[in-house]
């Protein structure tokens, strides 16, 4: 369940609009990828506990089985963050059909969903760290989370520095298309006066 | 002669980065809205003579607002001012009767720029 932000609405506010834009030039690049024209949403903050991220994944939520990724990356002072990538398994059948891919195996899904989530996350971190001012993005390697599993039973790593997380819900559609998947940026609770500090000096 | 400008836009800072934006001396009167409901009564009530639009909004989002300003006829010259940066975003608002386009996030430079283009400061 995701609990009260402890972050002010204007931080909050500041929070969306940063992903807005970064999920903008993200959704630029799926579009090419995928051929299709991309449906963005609004960006969602919540604060929610580890055991409890893929509450956060709201807009994957159904009887679906759904795969997912995720990459660790630092900016400024802030470490420990992490980019998942979750697609629902017709979404991810939809996308194999507008590149011409063939899944024939697990395997197939896996390199087609690395291939998704780097598009999408290499376009949306550098545009966070520009407008935050950042110039020190580092990512780290795409490690597999989930392979068609049901949400309720997908386990997210533990993420390091514990605590809560200041999550960003991305939720990306095609239009037309079943293709339904989520870009979650997690951000440790241990990390957010860094965060807040940079956005004050923005607003 | 005072120009009513609309700003409309979901987030707080984004509206407020456009009104840093606006080129010094121009002489405009601005009410901001906060989604397209509220926007496209604004334009109804006259105070969106010109119109900065965001696309990404609740309850009305961009598209919608200049299907509305279509369908209704109102007076309003939109440029559109959004994170949306799929090539097809700005064919298809330009077909919906914007009159351009510029890429989040906005500043005095980019909008000078196409408001003098389109002789919008003269």
């Amino acid at each position: 369940m995701s609990e009260p932000l402890p972050i002010s609405e204007e931080i909050r506010d500041a929070m969306q609009e940063i992903c807005n834009v970064a999920m903008g030039a993200a959704g630029e690049s799926l579009a090419l990828f995928s051929g299709v024209f991309v449906e963005l949403p609004i960006p969602k903050i919540r604060f929610v506990k580890p055991q409890v991220v893929t509450e956060a994944l709201a807009g994957l939520r159904g009887e679906d089985k759904i795969s997912a990724v995720m990459q660790s990356f630092a900016m400024g002072e802030t470490p420990n963050n992490q980019a998942l990538v979750a697609i629902t398994e017709t979404g991810l059948n939809d996308l194999a059909q507008q590149r011409g891919v063939a899944l024939e195996s697990p395997d197939d899904a896996m390199a087609l969903l690395k291939e998704l989530a780097t598009v999408i996350v290499d376009n949306c971190l550098p545009h966070i760290a520009e407008q935050l001012e950042l110039d020190n993005l580092t990512q780290g390697e795409l490690q597999t989370v989930a392979a068609s599993q049901l949400l309720e039973n997908v386990q997210i790593p533990e993420i390091v520095g514990g605590g809560h997380l200041l999550t960003a819900e991305i939720n990306y559609h095609l239009e037309g298309h079943p293709f339904n998947c989520d870009l979650l940026l997690l951000m440790p609770e241990a990390g957010l006066e860094r965060t807040i500090e940079r956005l004050q000096r923005l607003l | 002669m005072t120009i009513p400008l609309l700003i409309c836009d979901d987030s707080n800072m984004a509206r407020k980065q456009v009104a840093r934006s606006l080129p010094d001396g121009w002489d405009v009167e601005i009410t901001y809205a906060t989604n397209g409901v509220e926007g496209i009564e604004a334009v109804r009530e006259g105070r969106g003579e010109m119109l900065f639009l965001d696309l990404t909004m609740p309850e009305m989002d961009g598209y919608e607002v200049l299907e509305a300003i279509r369908a209704e006829g109102l007076k309003s010259v939109v440029i559109v001012i959004s994170g949306d940066i799929q090539p097809e975003a700005r064919e298809r608002v330009l077909k919906l009767g914007a009159l351009e386009f510029i890429k989040k996030p906005i500043n005095k430079e980019k909008l000078t720029s196409v408001l003098e283009m389109f002789g919008l400061l003269d």
